[in-house]
């Protein structure tokens, strides 16, 4: 026997509750924002290997 | 064998162990004071009432290993043999308890953990695990496995987290920090495996330029290499970048024990285990500090965490100490001045989105996309699929409609959660809004690893392709209880 999705019913039951929104404006600020980001955290991850090189852990 | 009974408080007032670690390990008074004294040190952070049952000729695994490939190799020998301390949260514990069948069950629930002596005289305290419940202060929320023993046919269980002092000759911070690791991830997981001190020394055995013992420690990369060799995908943090506490502690609220590399900038370096952090009451709420995004202030559960627990290796388990300050409980004025300089992460190998870009991810999406009211609460960490699942289906608050919408989500192994909630609400423990993202997604754009959002009674999901949200607007409003299974509180 399927258990049914009841969030799914209950939509099913209310088609008014769901709404489409478009985000392509958001996203398009949201996608430069992260290109920026996601490299200054990359060269972040390089800078910190780099500079552990050589230094002993022994105390 | 020999067995002896006493309480902690013996052990610390009259040195009455001396006297066994004399005789059981063959040296002069003035030696079994200074191991008696090392002791003492390491046991006085545990309650005194606490009952030891003291074994001799204790055959340790780890201690064993080291004997072999090193100290047996030495003119001058230790002898092979420890003695093994279990702690158990009975007053004054009697030979006859251990015979008493009706007994036996109620002796192993108050079974606190073991302690390993070793004979190597100034670091004698070996392999331990001890339960935070035998703590005098324990207001902590900490990672922790269970491990198994067993004592006079008694099989017992303790939950801690792995610790010993390293010996400097075979093991220094470097090799016990990656034993530590491994003894937590090898009992905790199928996945990994615990290693021994004759492993690490063999898996470096090709990279090494100089000899491996008696141990100079190891370099970075080293300790890199072996947590890789052992299948983690490890990740290096360092002070100079943005965000550095507020990803450290990101990290330590995804319950994943981090290696923490300190330093004074001049002669020393070392590195300890962070397991968790101090447990917060409502007074620590008071000094939340805000975070300014945009033109919207925010409090960042992550940026306002200080205290943390350590396992370090010079100190007894369960230290606290503050993230900039991690090292002033040594009281010695080279170590003063120590910082974190470092973090190195033993990540799952297939998570690909790493903290520091999951909650920009996340910070990104509460602000632009559900648009969250100024003075929200937000907490970002890791979760498995199978905890996450777990928590919704025993949420007792949660409604049937919304367990049913996560529990019939497709979800990846690992999930990058961001819960949302006023500080009232938190205080009582609830959230108000979530964002799940896929951890094995890649952080290229914003919306790559999202997942689904929930934020007062709307959830969004992402239509692909189609630049739109999908808005479901359920009939009650979300409030249930946060997400609370990846550290374990003490309190």
């Amino acid at each position: 026997m399927e258990k049914k999705n009841e969030f799914q019913v209950y939509l099913d039951k209310n088609p008014d509750k769901i709404e489409l929104i478009d985000i392509k404006k958001e996203l398009n600020e949201l996608n430069e924002d992260v290109k920026r980001i996601l490299k200054e955290n990359a060269i972040a991850r390089q800078k910190a290997w780099e500079s552990t090189r050589k230094i002993f852990i022994n105390c | 064998m020999q067995i002896y009974f006493l309480t902690i408080k013996e052990c610390l007032q009259y040195k009455t162990i001396s006297c066994v670690f004399k005789s059981s390990f063959g040296i002069s008074d003035s030696e079994a004071d200074v191991i008696s004294d090392k002791l003492s040190e390491f046991l006085k952070d545990f309650r005194e009432n606490i009952s030891l049952i003291v074994e001799t000729e204790y055959i340790d695994k780890v201690y064993r290993d080291s004997y072999y490939c090193y100290y047996s190799t030495k003119f001058k020998l230790p002898g092979r043999e420890c003695i093994r301390l279990s702690l158990f949260d009975i007053e004054n514990m009697q030979p006859q308890h251990l015979y008493d069948v009706k007994d036996l069950t109620k002796i192993a629930g108050q079974y606190l953990g073991f302690i390993v002596v070793r004979p190597t005289l100034n670091n004698p305290v070996g392999r331990n695990v001890i339960s935070p419940n035998a703590l005098i202060n324990n207001n902590i929320k900490v990672c922790s496995t269970t491990v198994c023993s067993s004592i006079f046919g008694l099989e017992l269980f303790v939950t801690g987290f792995p610790h010993s002092s390293q010996d400097t000759e075979t093991m220094t911070c470097a090799e016990t920090t990656v034993w530590s690791l491994m003894e937590y991830f090898g009992n905790k997981y199928p996945e990994y495996k615990p290693i021994l001190p004759s492993k690490i020394l063999q898996t470096l055995e090709n990279r090494s330029h100089i000899r491996q013992v008696p141990s100079h420690g190891l370099i970075y990369e080293d300790i890199s290499y072996i947590l890789k060799k052992q299948g983690f995908g490890t990740i290096v943090y360092l002070k100079e970048e943005a965000d550095f506490r507020k990803t450290f502690t990101c990290y330590i609220e995804s319950g994943i024990p981090v290696v923490a590399a300190i330093s004074n900038g001049k002669n020393i370096h070392h590195v300890l285990l962070c397991i968790g952090r101090a447990d917060w009451n409502s007074a620590h709420y008071e000094t939340l500090v805000s975070t300014q995004f945009d033109k919207k202030f925010l409090y960042e559960w992550n940026n306002n965490i200080e205290e943390f627990v350590f396992i370090d290796d010079n100190m007894a388990p369960y230290q606290k100490a503050k993230f900039s300050q991690p090292t002033t409980h040594y009281n010695l004025a080279d170590w003063d001045s120590c910082e974190i300089t470092h973090f190195i992460v033993p990540l799952y190998h297939k998570i690909y989105l790493e903290a520091k870009d999951a909650m920009d991810i996340a910070n990104g999406i509460a602000l632009k996309i559900l648009n969250i009211d100024e003075k929200s609460i937000i907490k970002t960490f890791l979760v498995s699929n199978r905890s996450y699942k777990n928590y919704i289906l025993t949420n007792p608050d949660m409604d049937i409609q919304f367990k049913d919408l996560i529990l019939h989500e497709n979800l990846p192994k690992f999930i990058w959660i961001m819960e949302i909630s006023t500080v009232e609400n938190l205080k009582k423990n609830k959230i108000i809004g979530g964002i799940l993202l896929d951890a094995t997604g890649k952080a290229h754009e914003y919306l790559a690893s999202f997942i689904l959002a929930y934020y007062k009674q709307d959830v969004y999901t992402y239509l692909r392709g189609e630049d739109k949200l999908k808005k479901m607007s359920s009939n009650t409003s979300f409030c249930f209880n946060a997400f609370d299974k990846n550290l374990i509180s003490y309190n």
